[in-house]
């Protein structure tokens, strides 16, 4: 069974190398068969790596230690659903896992555009091919799963402790997609470009979809990723700036940019070459995000140990930087915008200020991920930089987003006066003094929180506005208000589903806002039988108990709170320890109000129950979690098929 | 149309200023608890502080048994009166550099501080005299 495994990602490889070379041939000398054959050839790879995937979780499930990744990733007292987990959970596995999604990605993509894009379908089945070839080339070269022990061993090594958890399920895969998917948009509109029809629009909408999809995958794993370290991982904080958490953000930023400046080439026929070059950004900060996480010179928590491989994708990934930057020279004269911007006043303006706002986040944060190995290259010493640095670099430009956020639907298109801009922020000018103050006066002091919420409040102010309007507009020509909220939304998708994913992103926001600046912790030294009180809260450590399993001792504890005189219930944080990994997992217990949360997590636990607890109050990170199923569903509704295709000018 | 929807903005305007009103008196929950002087400097310290031997993780984060130790290490110091810097330093001279979180605002290292602003100075500028030289064109597509 694993030799079937082993056979068929050669033939992976062979069939791959196969379409890449056909496909460009094809396309050189017109012939349709030999596209025809390089596309069907590509259809065949998913399915071909499908048996590779299948013939390794055979040899994990029947415990088959003769394989160095089963060995490595698993062992025989591990509950067999983690076999699935185990998958990916190594080196070699995540990288057929990752190459295994790409190809199912690619065949989508190459479906997505074969009707509407012949002309660059041979160019995005050749690019999709030569990146398939180069991960399965790394496979089977520096990184098999199917590699054999000579001896074979009686049991295996297991996975760390901490990935034994229900969000690996989730978590890994969806991030990988997201990561790996942004190689579609990029192909496509590579492939678009490569055909020289880049002036001919009609891979907008095409390239939006995708920009979307990988979009709102990175959303999703960067979500989950955060709500995962903030609920179990046990320090109460959701973001720590490590690098592969940045080497996650990044594309995520670049991907924010293109699916909004393609807004502006959609409507505006503007921004052509500006939207090519942020796809192949963000395509290379994904790649980016391989290197660090396979063994690059950054130390993380996230990074597969002892992998080398890093090096082979920072050098592919400057090799596709550099084919992307040669055609998009060699092809620029079909890049050209339709028209020039109009006015430093306008909607297009505001665009291209966020692009670049969010370009700059992304340029710090690599700066900083990067720095300490700049740093030792020149003087020799290292030097960490971590979360204070970035949230002083970072959060002032990510207020100056919201605040794009908050004027950039109202500012009309092409060009407005200052008269009219005047009238235009007249009015939320002053809803924003009056937050300002009102904030003020009720105690928020922090210049930045107070900024920052009276954004917020900016941002909801104009996008009600612009609702209501279009709803009195509509109710005047004798619609329901009911009715003519949704006919509303329904009518233009595209652009009330993006105000749909605003009202989540600053839902979120203050969830950030109000937990980095007002988040309050406290440790306590507590044995069964005491009580504390901390920040309106009372709680009363009742017992511990400790259970042990067979890979782990549990102690439990359990706490008795009242909020203010109400009580909530009972809390039970716990610490595993794992003594076969010498790894020690704590899990925090959370009350979540829309309020604020109480968390309660144990930092040391003695053999007699006494231990310190540290205890947290984090206001409004409750919305932080909330704002993902608003996020999700605006995005999911601005990309609701409609019948109209193109609606270009009809603004 | 632009001209239109505009004369209606300001009557709109007050529907929307209601309901944010009321999100506003929500926010103002926000404004926090009382906490003592000395547990809100052993945090931040500890924030500030990386565990050696974990990989990008603060002794706050970590549950390693040196970041409990040095969590201790922190109070005792607090509790003998050292100040931040003295308690940082006394890190930075066994661990190096390297064991708080932000690089050192001094030598080659101020590059880092120096860097983001100047270069998001730089940009902002150049994008406003870019938006700036821009001559509406006659472009008669409307």
């Amino acid at each position: 069974m694993v030799d079937i495994g082993q056979i068929s990602i050669l033939i992976a490889l062979v069939v791959s190398i196969y379409c890449s070379v056909v496909s460009f041939l094809g396309a050189k000398f017109k012939s349709s068969e030999l596209m025809l054959s390089a596309r069907f050839g590509l259809y065949s790879v998913p399915m071909i790596l499908l048996i590779s995937i299948i013939s390794i979780i055979y040899a994990f499930v029947t415990h088959d230690f003769s394989v160095l990744y089963v060995y490595e990733n698993s062992n025989l007292s591990m509950p067999s659903a983690y076999t699935w987990v185990a998958l990916y959970a190594g080196n070699a596995g995540s990288l057929l896992f990752i190459t295994f999604l790409l190809s199912i990605l690619s065949v989508c993509g190459i479906l997505s555009i074969r009707n509407k894009l012949q002309y660059a379908l041979p160019y995005t089945v050749g690019i999709l091919s030569i990146l398939l070839t180069f991960f399965i080339f790394v496979i089977l070269v520096f990184a098999n799963p199917f590699d054999r022990l000579d001896l074979v061993p009686v049991d295996g090594l297991g996975i760390n402790p901490l990935l034994v958890h229900f969000g690996m399920f989730i978590h890994p895969p969806v991030q990988m997609t997201g990561l790996i998917s942004v190689s579609i948009p990029f192909a496509i509109i590579l492939g678009v470009v490569l055909s020289g029809k880049g002036s001919d629009d009609l891979w907008v909408d095409i390239g939006r979809v995708w920009g979307m999809i990988s979009w709102t995958m990175l959303t999703i794993g960067l979500m989950l990723g955060s709500w995962w370290a903030y609920t179990i991982l046990g320090w109460g904080g959701y973001w720590a700036w490590d690098p592969v958490e940045n080497s996650g953000l990044m594309p995520w930023l670049a991907m924010t940019a293109f699916i909004h400046s393609i807004m502006v080439q959609k409507y505006r026929g503007m921004f052509r070459m500006w939207n090519v070059i942020l796809v192949v950004i963000g395509f290379t900060l994904a790649q980016l995000g391989m290197f660090i996480n396979r063994g690059g010179p950054v130390p993380s928590v996230h990074s597969f140990a002892a992998s080398t491989l890093g090096w082979l994708f920072l050098f592919f990934m400057i090799a596709t930087l550099i084919s992307s930057v040669i055609i998009i020279v060699l092809f620029r004269k079909f890049l050209k915008s339709d028209r020039r911007l109009d006015s430093i006043i306008s909607k297009e303006s505001v665009f291209l200020a966020q692009n670049i706002l969010f370009l700059l986040i992304a340029f710090f944060t690599l700066w900083g991920t990067i720095y300490p190995v700049f740093s030792e290259s020149v003087s020799g010493e290292t030097v960490t930089v971590g979360k204070p640095y970035f949230d002083l670099v970072n959060g002032p430009l990510f207020l100056g987003i919201i605040f794009l956020m908050s004027i950039g639907p109202i500012i009309p298109w092409r060009k407005a006066s200052f008269n009219q801009l005047f009238d235009v922020l007249k009015m939320p000018g002053l809803g924003f003094v009056t937050c300002l103050f009102i904030l003020f006066f009720s105690g928020i002091r922090n210049p930045l929180a107070l900024i920052g919420f009276s954004i917020c409040s900016l941002v909801i102010i104009n996008l009600l506005q612009e609702w209501i309007r279009g709803i009195r507009l509509r109710h005047r020509g004798g619609e329901a208000y009911f009715i003519a909220f949704f006919k509303l939304l329904w009518a233009n998708r595209p652009r009330y589903g993006g105000y749909i994913v605003h009202i989540g992103i600053v839902m979120f926001s203050v969830g950030v806002i109000g937990s980095s600046f007002y988040s309050s912790q406290k440790d306590f030294s507590m044995s069964p039988g005491d009580s504390n009180i901390f920040g309106g809260y009372n709680f009363k450590y009742i017992n511990f108990t400790n259970e042990n399993y067979s890979d782990r001792n549990e102690s439990i504890a359990y706490f008795q709170v009242d909020s203010n005189g109400k009580p909530i219930g009972v809390l039970t944080p716990f610490r595993a320890f794992y003594p076969q990994f010498r790894i020690a997992a704590t899990r925090g217990a959370i009350n979540s109000t829309p309020k604020e949360d109480f968390y309660i997590v144990p930092s040391q636990f003695e053999d007699d129950g006494s231990g310190v607890f540290r205890v947290l109050i984090n206001p409004m990170i409750w919305w932080m979690w909330v704002s993902a199923p608003v996020i999700i569903f605006g995005t999911l509704f601005s990309l609701f098929p409609g019948r109209k295709k193109s609606k270009k000018k009809s603004i | 149309m632009i001209k239109k929807n505009l004369s209606k903005i300001n009557f709109d305007y007050k529907y929307s200023l209601f309901i944010v009103l009321y999100i506003l008196i929500y926010l103002t929950s926000c404004s926090g608890y009382e906490e003592d002087n000395f547990s809100n400097r052993t945090t931040k310290l500890n924030k500030n502080i990386m565990c050696p031997v974990c990989p990008s993780e603060t002794i706050d984060q970590s549950q390693n048994i040196l970041a409990v130790q040095m969590r201790s290490i922190v109070k005792e110091k607090i509790n003998e009166g050292w100040t931040d810097l003295q308690i940082k330093n006394f890190f930075v001279e066994r661990y190096g550099a390297s064991v708080i979180s932000t690089p050192p605002k001094s030598g080659i290292d101020l590059i880092a501080w120096i860097f983001p602003p100047v270069v998001a100075t730089i940009t902002i500028i150049g994008l406003y005299i870019f938006l700036r030289s821009i001559k509406g064109d006659e472009n008669p597509d409307e």
